[in-house]
């Protein structure tokens, strides 16, 4: 009988310099206008870090047989320079990533090149569009059509996963909450989830609700 | 009228309303004394139909809120809350966190989702921080 093998699953909520250069380059510009809050998010993303990479230290991972797939990460060919570059920018989701590979973990590339742009050119046309009180509206049109977006992206993480994975290798996935990712691994795989706090109020951006 | 107060911790505070809903009667006492300490004035229910009736009736501005409840779940009570209310603030605790509920919390307009166990500090900065924003 085939042993169900183990995968750690860690929902988090995404903060504007995680993201890829277009949907950060519209949101900058609408950050400027509300730089009272920038401080808040920024503590409550560090806070939730720090969260997650205590629980995650607890569970004393075998990091050199370990392969991180994290959401927003394209199949490239060069995810590592990705990852420190996006760290360097001030995301605190790769700094974790990078300070893991250090430990000897390997970044997988996770996402479908294709399915990401079309994530992206959504948010952007979308932001550019609307601003200010019709954000309500442009969140809900957001949602409404990234939601077969994502369905899309799920399969093809899952399907990574699946493909890349070696004998004896942990996988640990980092997903963004509204992915329903976790659904298609429950099926191959025993999911432990490491969840920690979530500040919805403090990181509210259009992509996380 | 001035409400404001020094709390235990030495910081001003105003007289913000909470709303505990939580079936641990030991947690609840704790969170209702840690909660009292730090300067707000606390109200407690038992269980999801009573949570939903003291809402109703006491408009507290912030709802602590425990997923895991007999009878009437977190998930279900804030759904029957915010037919009515979609402003109270709600940080959700629960010892059983999972994607699903944390999907239910965001559809839900949660502003923290909190897993068990926390520290008492933890959870006076976490509300500390909901009623700053």
């Amino acid at each position: 009988m085939k042993e169900t093998r183990r995968l750690i699953y860690v929902p988090v909520l995404h903060a504007q310099e995680d993201s890829g250069r277009a949907a950060s380059n519209v949101e900058n510009g609408k950050r400027l206008k509300s730089c009272g809050k920038v401080g808040a998010d920024r503590t409550a993303v560090e806070q939730m870090w720090q969260g997650i990479a205590a629980k995650i230290a607890e569970l004393n991972l075998p990091w050199n047989k370990t392969r991180i797939y994290q959401d927003g990460t394209p199949v490239c060919g060069n995810e590592a320079a990705l990852a420190e570059r996006l760290a360097e920018r001030g995301s605190p989701n790769y700094s974790f990533i990078t300070e893991l590979m250090k430990k000897g973990a390997v970044l997988e590339g996770t996402e479908d090149m294709e399915l990401l742009i079309r994530e992206y050119d959504l948010l952007n046309k979308l932001l550019i569009r609307k601003v200010g009180s019709e954000r309500d509206s442009v969140n809900a049109e957001y949602q409404e059509k990234s939601r077969d977006l994502l369905v899309l992206r799920d399969k093809f993480i899952a399907g990574r996963i699946a493909a890349t994975l070696r004998e004896g290798e942990l996988p640990i996935v980092f997903m963004g909450v509204m992915h329903r990712l976790d659904k298609l691994l429950e099926k191959e795989f025993q999911v432990s989830y490491v969840i920690y706090r979530l500040p919805f109020r403090s990181i509210g951006t259009i992509y996380n609700a | 009228m001035d409400f404001s107060y020094l709390s235990s911790s030495g910081r001003e505070t105003t007289k913000r309303k909470i709303l505990i809903i939580e079936d641990d009667s030991d947690l609840l006492g704790l969170m209702k004394h840690v909660m009292e300490n730090e300067g707000y004035v606390v109200s407690c229910a038992v269980n999801g139909a009573e949570g939903i009736f003291r809402n109703a009736q006491e408009n507290p501005d912030l709802i602590i809120l425990d997923l895991h409840m007999p009878e009437m779940d977190g998930i279900e009570t804030l759904r029957k809350i915010r037919v009515s209310d979609e402003e109270v603030l709600v940080v959700i605790l629960t010892g059983y966190a999972s994607p699903d509920t944390i999907r239910d919390a965001a559809d839900l307009n949660v502003s923290e989702y909190l897993s068990k166990p926390f520290e008492n500090l933890e959870l006076v900065s976490v509300i500390g921080n909901v009623f700053k924003l």
